[in-house]
């Protein structure tokens, strides 16, 4: 099949185990983002794939050709990868079209011109293909760099954090434009990004590593957001309220009343809720008083407290124009698509539920049968 | 067009089997939406759902009984494997009148059977060959 596909892929330096037991497939044409907190071994799992590090377990497979095991290493130049480093600068000595055509030494020199003009064409850059890249500014150079990743016809395409180096505003253009040339050019593309942000804009599909080495969850952008499986994973978008409990008959209280869990009852839990779960209304709710309240246009986080002055604050997503200066009264209330469960045990590995317990006794017991 | 190539292989005959079935299944709904007949999808998908659910039972039997250690953490993926599946069930309803939906189903159906489903399987398959005499 084409595309990226890895199993048991396994990873130490030493005594310091970085991936454990990584499994993923990328068909091509699509894109898909690995998050994870700093160490935790994208980049090595980047490596791996390119070739640059030798596997010490598992197996990695690039359209349907078995290029690394323990046993067998096939070299970078052999892969057919395409790069895109955060370190993995342009030539500086070479032209803008130099740099791109660095990749076609074997192809017929018109091919190899027509396809680097075609490649500067897409990223829009045709006008600089004699410029240097000390000419260009960061974006540019962004751009001649995905070009020249992508102009010998890559079977797969690795990017470590393309756009770190870029200020906020550039980060979102050159975002959007490298979207629209990787989905013209159908590669699968695996991108390592610190910003889950951009990981929801970008990916067909989000991988999260956990510190431990291991995939916490794998899923499409809503489904991360919506659905984490993990504490660790909830808490990558940012700030969150958090509450404690005990389960009782499969609910959690809160101040703002009780959340639904499939944890099995007398577990300790923290019940998280994003800012925008918890809605500010004038009556309603449970009370709540200001703390502070900042416009922010896009973003609007007000603080509020409930449970009077030595109560517990909220960070509270202000919705439409709430004025709060117009209101008698304030409240907050829950909205419970955006209320997580966890048990109290810090990231990784989650007490199962109820039902997992259950699944995995009942097929012990008819076994010892 | 999905393909079960060797390296998706546990080489354990009953298991593989199912994966090859469903992967048959998936490019059959996956053409079905292509030719535009998205009315007779919905029952293909719902097929595949069913199918999906009873293979995840067939393994996990089969785990309990090879003694595998990670058996109770399997279990919990294959748990957490419904949700995506009511998800893709949803997409399926929309098929026909959503543009969106018709690609999101393919999309979810690739990455839940050969990413979620039968790569994180693989995780299984050196325990499943040491066992063997
Ligand atoms: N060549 C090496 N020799 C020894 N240790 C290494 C080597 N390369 C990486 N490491 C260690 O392996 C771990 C994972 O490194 P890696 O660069 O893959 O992390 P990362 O997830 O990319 O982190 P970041 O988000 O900070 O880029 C780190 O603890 C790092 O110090
Ligand atoms: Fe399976
Ligand atoms: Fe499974
Ligand atoms: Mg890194």
């Amino acid at each position: 099949m084409k595309g990226l596909h890895i199993f048991g892929l396994s990873h130490a330096y030493g005594d310091n185990r970085v991936l454990d037991s990584i499994g993923l497939m990328i068909p091509a044409g699509e894109l898909v983002c690995l998050l994870g907190p700093s160490g935790c071994g994208k980049s090595t799992l980047l490596r791996l794939s390119a070739g640059l590090e030798k596997v010490q377990q598992g197996t990695i497979v690039i359209d349907g050709v078995t290029v690394a095991t323990p046993e067998l290493h096939v070299n970078p130049e052999d892969r057919h990868v395409g790069l895109m480093f955060q370190d993995y600068a342009l030539f500086p000595h070479l032209s803008i079209a130099e740099n791109v055509s660095f990749g076609l030494l074997g192809m017929d020199a018109d091919k190899a011109r027509a396809r680097t003009m075609d490649m500067l064409d897409q990223v829009g850059m045709t006008k600089r293909a004699d410029s240097y890249p000390h000419m260009l500014s960061g974006g540019q150079q962004q751009r001649v760099a995905l070009a020249r990743a992508l102009a010998p016809e890559p079977n797969l395409l690795l990017l470590d954090e393309p756009f770190s180096g870029l200020d906020t505003s550039m980060r979102q253009t050159i975002r959007e434009e490298t979207l629209g040339v990787l989905k013209n050019s159908g590669v699968a593309t695996l991108m390592v990004t610190h910003d889950p942000e951009e990981a929801m804009f970008m990916a067909d599909r989000i991988k999260i590593i956990g510190s431990n080495g291991r995939i916490l969850q794998a899923g499409r952008p809503h489904e991360i957001y919506y659905h984490p499986n993990h504490e660790f994973v909830a808490r990558l978008f940012g700030v969150m309220n958090r509450f404690e409990g005990v389960v009782i008959n499969g609910r959690v209280e809160t101040p703002l009343g009780p959340v639904a869990t499939d944890l099995a009852d007398g577990v300790a839990v923290q019940v998280l809720v994003r800012p925008e779960g918890v809605i500010l209304e004038s009556g309603g709710g449970v009370a709540a008083e200001i703390i502070s309240n900042h416009l922010l246009g896009h973003d609007n986080i007000a603080r509020v407290r409930i449970g009077g002055v030595s109560g517990k604050e909220l960070y509270v997503r202000v919705h439409r124009t709430f004025e709060v200066e117009l209101k008698k009264s304030i409240t907050v209330s829950l909205d419970h698509e955006y209320a997580f469960v966890f048990p109290i045990e810090g990231e990784g590995q989650t007490r199962p539920s109820i039902a997992t317990q259950t699944a995995a006794a009942e097929y012990r017991a008819e076994v010892a049968e | 067009m999905v393909e079960f190539s060797e390296t998706f292989e546990l080489d354990c005959g009953e298991l593989d089997q199912d994966h090859r079935r469903l992967i048959e299944m998936l490019n059959e709904i996956v053409a079905m939406l292509d030719d535009g007949k998205t009315g007779d999808c919905k029952s293909k998908v719902q097929e595949f759902v069913n199918f999906s659910k009873a293979h995840f039972r067939r393994e996990e039997r089969f785990l309990a009984k090879a003694g595998y250690p990670g058996l109770q953490e399997h279990c919990a993926h294959h748990i957490r494997l419904n949700k995506k599946m009511d998800h893709i069930l949803e997409f399926a309803d929309m098929a026909g009148v959503n543009e969106k939906a018709r690609e999101s189903l393919k999309k979810e159906l690739v990455f839940f059977l050969m990413d979620d489903v039968i790569t994180t399987d693989l995780d299984f398959k050196s325990f499943v060959e040491d066992k063997r005499p």
